[in-house]
């Protein structure tokens, strides 16, 4: 399981409800996945929904794609994976993190 | 063996969605605001075309060569199909765009494909009578001349 995952859902549902005006987040549900030693890696995935309002959802994608490249840089994703009107957007390569400016 | 069902219940009239329509957003467009590095398509609705980008990843995943020109996996058949010119002229355009894109394909490769695609959203009929009114088919058999 993801460490801080709360910390991920919350961050995530705080964005998708300006994308959509609101947010459904699921009770954690079980899943799993199939390492490359050939072990399946038991977790309990959260799945959040919105119906976007398009111009919303345009204006937001630069702040999605911020987050989505930050949490699979941060929690060592393999993949992140993003649905939205009938396709899956694979992101395997994340973009790195941006340089704080001080002063 | 069961007896096949025949529904005789009432036909009802289609809805129209009458409400405001949005301009669908280009899964590409998408794909790079996004920084995605693969797109797949997952649930074919009917009515709704298929993406420039999705087409050609389906033709990438189905297009294989042994050796020769590159076929379609799957692709047993040779099929004369009636076509209009405007349609070939918009089939040609498809595999130039493609074609600009990396991916070599032929006319008849893309139509192949979005055929493909188009059936899976036909619906099983209950009754065969609305393909037969669709296509003038008598119940006899023969299709109708239209003048």
């Amino acid at each position: 399981m993801l460490q801080s995952q709360r910390k991920w859902v919350l961050e995530a549902a705080k964005l998708l409800v300006k994308i959509g005006g609101g947010v459904t987040i699921f009770p954690p549900v079980e899943g799993g996945w199939m390492n490359e030693d050939g072990v399946i890696v038991w977790e309990h995935p959260v799945l959040l929904y919105t119906y976007i309002k398009p111009d919303a959802f345009l204006k937001e994608l630069p702040r999605l794609r911020e987050f989505l490249h930050k949490m699979g840089r941060e929690t060592n994703q393999g993949e992140v994976v993003v649905e939205f009107d009938r396709f899956f957007y694979r992101i395997t390569q994340f973009n790195p993190a941006k340089e704080k400016r001080h002063g | 063996m069961g007896r096949k069902i025949i529904n005789t219940g009432p036909a009802f009239k289609r809805l129209k969605d009458t409400g405001t329509h949005f301009r669908r957003v280009n899964p590409a467009e998408v794909s790079l605001a996004l920084g995605a590095q693969e797109i797949t398509s997952y649930v074919d609705v009917s009515g709704s075309p298929l993406s420039l980008i999705a087409l050609r990843q389906e033709l990438a995943r189905r297009l294989h060569s042994t050796g020769g020109r590159p076929a379609l996996e799957g692709s047993r058949r040779r099929q004369k199909i009636p076509l209009t010119d405007e349609a070939w002229i918009k089939l040609e355009g498809l595999a130039n765009a493609l074609a600009k894109e990396g991916r070599r394909t032929t006319p008849g490769q893309v139509a192949s494909l979005l055929l493909i695609h188009a059936l899976r959203q036909v619906e099983s009929p209950s009754s065969f009578s609305d393909i037969e009114k669709r296509l003038g088919v008598s119940s006899k058999g023969s299709a109708k001349k239209h003048s």
